[in-house]
């Protein structure tokens, strides 16, 4: 696993075979699954993603079917607990609070594995560094955190989850009615997203997001993460990558001092 | 004299218990399509409103009371993706109706919510008219299985006498 390969030549994936892997996965029902694949991916219990390559049919403004499937691409989810343990110390502000943080990272390098832990530690507070835990609401648009009731308790005692609730909606709702003090969301791409995180930072919660990308130059050239870079939401940048593995912390900016 | 009554009284009894057996196999499969009806209504509803799987539609629906014939749904539930020769008719359904079955659980689980809609209706369409069929059948048969039990009875009886 990690950054190890393997090739089976010998296996011949055929549609057949494509076909029962899709019924096992989705449990005997595409449907469930459908929003999901026609965006590419479906989440599976665990956490684990699966990518979908194939036939797509769009209408112009959005895809609308999918023809057949030529490929999967199966990212298994996992939780390491602690690795969240060291970056805490750089999230924390002195005023007994948080940055506002974003982790940010190519695909595969683990940042949805730091953001779960990271959500852990906060939720249910490190005597080490004298914090006693925050009120933290996940909004889990694809179901990738925390997908079943026994996950979300390993999200802290003082973790709400929205699952498969989209951003925007989620602050919103969250705001509203669940009291939060942090807010945590994956991967911010989509302009209503930026909107979500925006809004959040306006109402007076701290959030922690992630983000793909690999420098801060390659953020700046995307309009939206330029956009929420200079309206100054987020205070810390933690920087990925998988050079000594998924999860290898890069480094750690403070916006502001650059 | 006494024993004579007494033995074609139990020859008139078990002819009629018989045919009475007969009755509750249609019976039987009565309740079968019936809970398929159900069993469909109720996931076309459960699909286009939530997007829950089919097993947690299933498990739903057995704690909705209908527990009792669990099993059979569980059974064609296991066998979704298979062809209709690898599963076998285990609860004696007309073919056409194990097929129909086979065939409407294999299309949920392998179509959009959309195709979904308009296959159920037509399944549950097809479930209640066999159901109707098989109905009449059963009103038909079960006076016909009563009249030769006990017909078939009181000629043994002739005959032993």
């Amino acid at each position: 696993m990690g950054n190890k390969e393997y090739i089976f030549e010998d296996l011949i994936i055929t549609k057949d075979l494509l076909n029962s892997a899709i019924r096992m996965l989705t449990n005997n029902s595409l449907f469930s699954y459908e929003r999901e694949i026609l965006q590419g991916y479906f989440t599976v219990e665990g956490g684990h993603r699966i990518g979908v390559a194939g036939k797509f049919t769009s209408d112009g403004k959005r895809i609308i079917s999918l023809n057949y499937i030529t490929g999967l691409n199966i990212r298994v989810a996992k939780a390491i607990e602690g690795i969240g343990l060291k970056v805490i110390k750089y999230i924390l502000n002195p005023s007994k609070s948080i940055y506002n943080t974003i982790i940010v990272s190519p695909p595969g390098c683990g940042k949805t594995t730091l953001l779960r832990d990271i959500v852990r530690i906060l939720s249910g507070g490190e005597i080490d560094l004298s914090f006693g835990g925050f009120r933290v609401v996940v909004i889990d648009e694809r179901s990738e955190i925390s997908v079943s009731s026994k996950e979300q308790s390993k999200l802290g005692v003082r973790t709400f989850v929205l699952d498969g609730v989209d951003k925007l909606n989620g602050v919103f709702m969250a705001i509203r009615s669940l009291n939060p003090e942090i807010i945590a969301m994956d991967e911010i791409g989509s302009p209503q997203d930026y909107l979500a995180v925006a809004e959040a930072s306006k109402m007076g919660v701290k959030i922690i997001a992630t983000m793909h990308g690999e420098n801060l130059a390659e953020l700046q050239k995307r309009t939206y993460s330029k956009r929420i870079l200079e309206q100054k939401v987020f205070e810390k940048v933690i920087f990925l990558s998988s050079r000594y593995g998924p999860g290898t912390i890069e480094e750690i900016i403070t916006l502001g001092d650059n | 004299m006494m024993l004579k009554l007494i033995g074609s009284s139990l020859i008139i009894l078990s002819s009629l218990l018989i045919g009475y057996s007969k009755t509750l196999k249609l019976r039987e499969q009565l309740r079968i399509i019936n809970l398929f009806i159900n069993f469909f209504s109720f996931a076309k509803a459960d699909i286009l409103t939530t997007r829950l799987t089919l097993y947690e539609i299933l498990n739903s629906f057995k704690l909705k009371g209908f527990s009792t014939h669990a099993s059979i749904l569980e059974y064609y539930y296991k066998h979704i993706g298979m062809t209709f020769s690898e599963v076998k008719n285990v609860y004696q359904l007309d073919e056409n109706i194990h097929q129909l079955i086979l065939n409407l659980f294999d299309s949920i689980g392998y179509s959009s919510i959309s195709e979904i809609d308009r296959i159920l209706d037509e399944g549950i369409r097809e479930l209640r008219e066999y159901y109707e069929v098989h109905r009449e059948k059963c009103n038909k048969n079960s006076k016909m299985f009563t009249l030769l039990g006990f017909f078939c009875g009181v000629s043994i009886c002739i005959l032993l006498l």
